[in-house]
């Protein structure tokens, strides 16, 4: 279960450039939901999915996550609960280009206590069921979109979380390869786990697999 | 968190290899300067070394008469003075003397031992090579330095040579041999011969020497003794061993000036690499660190993986460049940088430096270097992993 209770977020607060990303968000999503987050560019979607992803604090407001409050988590617990209960898909991936599609899917296991064995058996599953095996030796700057896409997602299920974020995940892609991402997103739902996308794509509107809608513009909820 | 992560240290390993060029220049520049001071403390140490066996061999005390702040020939009337003090063994007056050789516009030193000491002969038997021992009998023959014999032969001297005295004669002395090619520093430019050629070459009284040097074998009666004779002699300067063993130092530590301003550019240059690092790390560098800390790294994890990448860097400089200097210094004789500290007459000392390693020293200049790279490296990873990582991300 994931609880937002009144969250704000200020950036540059009390300085001349001060803006209000978002304002008083409270919303539910229930364990196995998928919830969309909708709305335009810059209408603060990225930065709430940052705060449920402790990669960013609110200015106030409380955030709960499988029971975990996350709003004010000290930086190495904010990387813990990342590591152990959040899958991030990035809008631009955020691979590392000079690495293999191997290295950076195992990135979030190298810092673990887990066995060079167990890295390879959780890496090899991610790459197979994304289809990326192949290229696991490539470097991720020669991959196409499609293929970063498929790396992205593998890394984010490397280590099994339970919630999966995913910050416009079919901004870079084209037609096609966005109606894959589609078939993805039915396969993770189907593993049953608790997805959260913030996307302005209409090709997410009104799909059956989507449980919940929010939206939000100028940071407020609708 | 485990100080060691083989995972971690092989992430490392990539990083390095990842950004290649940076990194084998960083890896230049420090070999340069690890291998720099570590040649400079090596041949330091070795040529301090081979001096303090000379000054060991010195006389307890050497006594000079001074004139007008010159040394003047010194009179034998006070050698039977000198022998009744308390505590001296032995009392020698010595014959030596520069010889300016024109043709090759080198400085000979020539020495002027007694023939007739059996010690003499027994220990120069022992320093010298390709050595005529019924020549040396003889008079007028000489034992030459292997610097001086290589410029008398290149001036047509093979078996002889004629010294020119004060009043324009000439003196034939025969060579009866030559020092041992690396046997001791000093010998280079020495001719050694009867003190009665000595006298003659410098147009020098036979109750005049150049100074006298006492044996005085309790070393802690020498200071005593030697301020006897300063108020006998108030004329004269009296040199301790120990005088001379600060002289040495001081030349030589001057010598190791001149080579320290040697690696002043790679010292330059390290520190612009320091500056650099310290300054920032480059947008590639701080996305990295943003992805990581997004993917569940630790400000820890990320700082222990800068740890294992500087240390891996640095402290192969650091090997490798102290082992290339003793591979340089006592295998290859440290060719070019030794002449900063000898090369200081035209006659080059074939010398050999002694191994003298001074783990001290290679501590010093791992300490001086090696963590503070580490520390450049990883305080800018550090302000970068205490970002927010969506802020570095975005």
């Amino acid at each position: 279960m994931i609880k937002v209770d009144k969250v704000y977020k200020v950036f540059n607060q009390g300085k001349i450039n001060e803006t209000i990303a978002l304002k008083d968000i409270s919303f539910r999503v229930k364990d196995e939901e998928l919830a969309l987050l909708k709305g335009p560019s810059g209408s603060g979607k990225s930065t709430l999915l940052s705060i449920l992803a402790a990669l960013l604090k609110p200015t106030s407001g409380d955030v709960e996550v499988e029971g975990k409050k996350v709003a004010k988590l000290p930086d190495n617990f904010a990387s813990m609960y990342r590591r152990e209960s959040i899958g991030f898909i990035f809008q631009k991936f955020n691979l590392i280009p000079t690495l293999s599609v191997y290295e950076n899917v195992i990135l979030p296991l190298i810092p673990s206590n887990l066995t060079k064995d167990e890295i390879d058996k959780k890496a090899l599953l991610s790459m197979k069921k994304f289809s990326i095996e192949h290229k696991k030796d490539a470097l991720a700057k020669s991959l196409s979109g499609g293929e970063q896409q498929r790396v992205a997602i593998a890394r984010a299920l490397v280590n099994d979380p339970k919630i999966i974020l995913a910050d416009e995940p079919t901004a870079n892609l084209d037609t096609k390869l966005s109606r894959d991402f589609l078939v993805f997103l039915k396969e993770l739902k189907d593993d049953k786990r608790t997805i959260v996308i913030a996307t302005h794509d209409p090709i997410f509107f009104d799909l059956d697999i989507v449980d919940k809608e929010i939206e939000i513009v100028k940071g407020e909820m609708k | 968190m485990k100080l060691f992560n083989l995972l971690l240290f092989e992430y490392a390993l990539s990083a390095i290899k990842r950004r290649g060029a940076k990194n084998i220049f960083i890896l230049v520049i420090f070999f340069i300067l690890i291998f720099l001071l570590s040649s400079i403390f090596f041949i330091s140490n070795s040529i301090k070394k081979e001096l303090s066996f000379t000054v060991d061999s010195l006389p307890d005390i050497t006594i000079q008469k001074l004139q007008a702040g010159r040394q003047q020939d010194i009179s034998l009337d006070v050698v039977d003075k000198l022998s009744q003090i308390e505590g001296v063994s032995e009392v020698a007056p010595r014959v030596w003397g520069y010889y300016y050789f024109k043709n090759a516009g080198a400085n000979f030193a020539v020495v002027g031992v007694s023939r007739f000491d059996t010690n003499y002969k027994k220990s120069i038997q022992k320093v010298v090579d390709k050595f005529d021992k019924t020549l040396f009998d003889k008079n007028d023959t000489m034992i030459v330095g292997i610097g001086v014999d290589k410029i008398l032969k290149n001036n047509y001297y093979d078996k002889y040579f004629n010294f020119i005295k004060p009043n324009g004669d000439f003196k034939r002395v025969y060579i009866a041999g030559t020092f041992k090619n690396g046997t001791l520093l000093e010998s280079n430019d020495i001719i050694l011969l009867s003190d009665d050629n000595a006298r003659e070459i410098f147009g020098m009284a036979e109750d005049k020497a150049t100074d006298i040097t006492l044996r005085v074998p309790n070393p802690k009666e020498v200071n005593e003794i030697a301020s006897k004779i300063r108020l006998m002699y108030p004329n004269f300067r009296v040199i301790t061993k120990d005088d001379l063993r600060i002289s040495y130092n001081n030349i030589f530590d001057y010598k190791s000036g001149i080579f320290l301003a040697l690696f002043v550019v790679a010292l330059f240059t390290f520190f612009i690499i320091i500056y650099d690092k310290t300054s920032g790390l480059s947008s590639d560098e701080k996305r990295e660190i943003g992805v990581q800390k997004a993917v569940g790294w630790k400000i820890g994890d990320i700082i222990l993986q800068k740890f294992y990448e500087a240390f891996i860097l640095s402290f192969v400089a650091f090997f490798s460049a102290v082992t290339f200097a003793i591979f340089y210094v006592y295998f290859l004789n440290a060719p070019i940088l030794r002449d900063i500290f000898t090369g200081y007459s035209v006659l080059k000392p074939p010398f050999e430096l002694p191994f003298s390693f001074d783990f001290g020293t290679i501590t010093l200049i791992f300490f001086t270097t090696v963590p503070l790279y580490i520390a450049a490296t990883i305080i800018p990873s550090w302000f970068a992993a205490t970002l927010e990582a969506d802020e570095v991300i975005r």
